[in-house]
């Protein structure tokens, strides 16, 4: 009964789209109701400090003096900050000014459970444990996002960031979605008297939407499937891409990759995850072909690791760390913090003496990214309890 | 949220059966012949994997309240049937030395990945046939709570003994004892890394505080009561020395020569728990102001502040909190929880006792009727004893479930991380598994290899889903369900045990089925 993640998710391996309506391919502005967010949540804090080294600054090598990533390994990007080198596959899409990456970026709360800081995150409120809704949810019912297809979580059900009252639709395969075994289209017809238009309750709406997209989904022919790397992860995004190009009306698509836990080992730990990462990005940057230029990934996790090394070669939960903005019209090539300073990493410089301190709020990232990539008039109302101040955007669109 | 597409006619249903029932038994709704059909469902449901033919009849023989004070006492029940069905699954049976010893990867000898293979076997198993059905519930809502990752590390092995020795001892004795067990748990040590946790000084290593966030924040006291940084750093250096060690041991050849290559392959891959004084800080500790650890400690110091824990009022009210969620409604009545928490309180943490307050409670009983939206093991091993399929190791039909299980988000013994998988219906309630879900169910239902047998050889369409929902849907269906069933049987121009299995899968692919 031998069973891997592996096995769990397969991107359909078929032929070029064979399914594009009239207009599919038509290229679109960013900022137009065509322009798509990708949210990749790195689930489990994630190490900013070894995905972007700060390895100009003396400091990095005196808090992390077993762990850190050689300098002769580093990936240079412009002096001072360089890529792990197993995110090589970035590199090109970094010097051609693709991507951009914040740094020191986070969560202003200053929680150190993953669960509370995913959650606000994925709601993209503080401090709450009440609200459910997810931010993207939000973003679709406020834009009139199409029911279902507008938002997809791809993966294991719904994506926090995707939770609420806006109906969106969660499938973890295009190959695998729909009824199998004798007697399909007759079950299918009873199934759905049996399921439809049974509101309020989380079985139906999950209906709804599986019904909804049964149709169109069996149309959507993955064409990307040989770029990716044989992972998990790789093949969500192999999907997703398959859908921003099926011209659906997505305006949000979430996956997660977790894995990034790292309490020891570290440097054992991370170069395999954050390879599947990169390698990923990158291939679905090559798939999106057109749709690239209005679709923007934005990777995040729920907080940084500890600046300063743990006793087991690992680190403790930290505060500040990393994003990465790929596409979808984003003025890259430059490492991002506020005033274009680094926290640093002295004792003196450190979030509670031992954390990397943020410089720049992940809500200003999310506004700046609803502001002026998906055209959203006024992105307070989208973030309660925040006021958008533009002046504190990170300068993602320069 | 209601469990039900027409909930209000399922209520007023409910109501007249539960009104029809009270009256015939003179108010006492407990008498055994006349509890009402969807209490007994529920009470299946709830304690258990679902109505079987055996459950069924015992809840039927001996009535509500004796079948759950049954089940509070698991070994008091019979389990020999069940027991039969995992013997060969060889794995299970060896204490941790000789399991290190026999499936440690890569050593010659070794059999590389399968006890993990077997332990889900044996969970799906003892899932479906099991009849300390409330035991196997039990187990593995608190594998969530003490959650390890067997997918990778010491895991694929060690959950073997995490489940078996760490936990299912404890689900219905002390609590403070399972935490104890688990903190000393080779899997636990590993997952979240107290076994190298030691005092900073100790040549090069130091204190890692993965183990001491998630005992506060999930074993225990839960986010919520505000523990500060310092309490993390004085509970992770309280729990120093509790290592995960090495130990060597001669393997002999048949010859009687020691195996040099097996006992230093096993060596290399074993690990056992043990304290070691020189590894633990001595200092004094101050746990969230109330705690105070004295210098010069030793393993008492660990012992001390579990117990500390264990014992917590936030602790009582937040496994009172999981427990309802799990057992009665996720969002759980605050006064059901004040009375668990009591229990809890008043009996230093005994487990039955709080069940016992949680399942003869009026919330329990009478409410919540198919409120949840069954996780995908809950729902294989539901479908499985419902049409009564014979499953067994080694044939392919239950590596099939269980891979589908997976597939459906809820891959057994590898929640990746420490929190578990959700007990959330939202979660579970997902557009990518309803499909899976509808095609297990007919996999199952019509499958000829499985010895199921209805005991329904034909008739009308109304005739055959009208003589299986007491054996598939006991607690009723809606007269909407009702109609739409009848109208698919009525379409399926087959022979009789054909129609028969059809009727079933589509009442088992109902609502009424999908939650409970």
């Amino acid at each position: 009964m031998s069973l891997t993640r592996r096995d769990l998710m397969k991107c359909g391996a078929v032929s070029l789209a064979s399914f594009l309506v009239p207009g599919a391919v038509r290229m679109a502005k960013a900022g137009s109701p065509d322009s798509v967010v990708v949210s990749i949540f790195l689930r489990g804090a994630a190490d900013g400090l070894s995905l972007v080294v700060p390895h100009g600054d003396p400091a990095y090598y005196k808090v992390r003096p077993s762990i850190h990533v050689p300098a002769g390994d580093v990936i240079d990007l412009d002096g001072f900050y360089g890529l792990h080198p197993a995110l090589a596959p970035l590199q090109s899409h970094f010097e051609a000014g693709r991507l951009a990456v914040i740094h020191a970026v986070g969560s202003p709360d200053a929680t150190r459970s993953h669960f509370d800081a995913q959650h606000f995150m994925d709601t993209a409120q503080l401090s709450s444990r009440f609200e459910t809704r997810g931010w993207l949810n939000r973003f679709l019912g406020a834009q009139r996002a199409p029911d279902h297809f507008g938002g997809i979580s791809v993966g294991s059900g719904t994506s926090p960031s995707l939770r609420g009252a806006h109906p969106t639709l969660d499938f973890s395969s295009l190959a695998d979605f729909g009824l199998g075994g004798a007697f399909a289209p007759a079950r299918m017809a009873a199934l759905e008297s049996l399921y439809i238009g049974g509101p309020d309750f989380a079985l139906g709406a999950a209906a709804d939407g599986a019904f909804a997209a049964l149709d169109v989904l069996a149309r959507v022919e993955p064409s990307g499937a040989g770029l990716y790397p044989d992972t998990d992860f790789g093949a969500a995004l192999c999907n997703a891409a398959a859908l921003i190009k099926a011209d659906l009306g997505v305006r949000a698509i979430c996956v997660d990759l977790g894995g990034w836990d790292h309490h020891s080992e570290a440097p054992r730990q991370i170069g395999p995850v954050a390879s599947d990462l990169a390698s990923s990005l990158a291939a679905f940057h090559t798939d999106l072909e057109g749709a690239a230029a209005r679709t923007l990934t934005l990777a995040m996790t729920e907080f940084g690791r500890a600046a300063l090394e743990n006793g087991s070669g690992g680190t403790e939960h930290g505060h500040g760390s990393v994003m990465f903005a790929l596409g979808g019209g984003v003025s890259g090539g430059r490492v991002l913090t506020a005033g274009g300073a680094w926290p640093g990493l002295e004792p003196e410089n450190l979030h509670e003496g031992r954390d990397l301190a943020i410089t720049t709020d992940f809500r200003d990232v999310f506004a700046e990214i609803l502001d002026r990539h998906l055209g959203v008039a006024n992105p307070s109302e989208l973030l309660p309890g925040f006021a958008v101040d533009r002046s504190f955007y990170p300068g993602l669109f320069a | 949220m209601s469990g039900y597409r027409s909930s209000g006619a399922h209520r007023a249903l409910v109501a007249a059966l539960l009104l029809a029932a009270v009256a015939a038994a003179g108010g006492d709704c407990t008498d055994p012949a006349l509890a009402p059909k969807p209490q007994i469902e529920h009470v299946l449901n709830r304690i258990g994997y679902g109505p079987d033919v055996w459950s069924r009849l015992r809840i039927g023989g001996i009535g509500v309240a004796a079948y759950i004070d049954e089940q509070l006492h698991p070994e008091s029940i019979d389990d020999s049937l069940f027991e039969a069905r995992i013997a060969s699954l060889d794995a299970l049976q060896l204490d941790w030395e000789a399991l290190q010893a026999s499936f440690c990867s890569g050593c010659p000898m070794g059999r590389s990945s399968d006890a993990l293979d077997q332990l889900r076997t044996a969970k799906l198993l003892r899932s479906i046939y099991s009849r300390r059905q409330l035991e196997a519930v039990l187990v593995d809502f608190w594998f969530d709570h003490f959650n390890v990752d067997a997918s990778s590390g010491l895991g694929r092995v060690g959950a073997v003994t995490h489940e078996r020795d760490a936990i299912r001892p404890h689900v219905l004795e002390r609590f403070e004892d399972m935490l104890v067990s688990t903190a000393q748990s080779p899997a636990m040590l590993d997952y979240l890394d107290n076994g190298t946790n030691q005092r900073e000084d100790a040549q090069g290593l130091g204190l890692n505080e993965n183990y001491a966030r998630e005992l506060l924040e999930l074993h225990t006291l839960g986010v919520e009561t505000g523990f500060t940084q310092e309490d993390v750093v004085a509970v992770a250096r309280a729990m120093t020395g509790w290592l995960l060690v090495q130990r060597w041991k001669d393997y002999l050849l048949p010859s009687g020569e020691v195996d040099h290559e097996r006992s230093q392959a096993v060596y290399e891959q074993s690990r056992f728990f043990e304290f070691q004084l020189t590894a633990h800080d001595r200092g004094e500790k101050h746990v969230l102001r109330e705690l105070e650890i004295p210098r010069s400690g030793g393993m008492d110091d660990g012992l001390a502040l579990l117990s500390f824990l264990a014992n917590h009022p936030r602790t009582a009210e937040r496994v009172s909190t999981l427990l309802i969620r799990r057992f009665v409604s996720e969002d759980p009545p605050p006064q059901l929880v004040a009375e668990a928490r009591d229990t809890f309180l008043a009996t230093g943490g005994d487990l039955r006792e709080v069940m016992r307050t949680i399942l003869t409670s009026p919330d329990f009983l009478q409410e919540h009727y198919r409120e949840k939206v069954k996780r995908p093991l809950v729902l294989a091993a539901s479908l499985v004893r419902a049409t009564g399929a014979d499953l067994r190791v080694g044939r392919v039909e239950l590596e099939s479930v269980d891979r589908q299980i997976a597939d459906m988000g809820e891959p057994l013994y590898m929640a990746p991380e420490p929190i578990g998988f959700p007990e959330d219906s939202v979660h579970w309630a997902s557009s990518a598994t309803l499909f899976k879900r509808f095609n297990l169910i007919h996999a199952i239902a019509r499958n000829p290899w499985l010895g199921i047998n209805y005991g329904v050889v034909g008739g009308s369409a109304g005739e055959i889903v009208e003589a299986l929902i007491p054996r598939l849907v006991p607690g009723g269906i809606s007269p909407e369900t009702r109609i739409a069933v009848s109208e698919y049987v009525e379409q399926v121009k087959r022979a009789d045990p054909v129609r028969v299995s059809e009727a079933a899968a589509m009442l088992l692919s109902t609502s009424e089925f999908l939650t409970h």
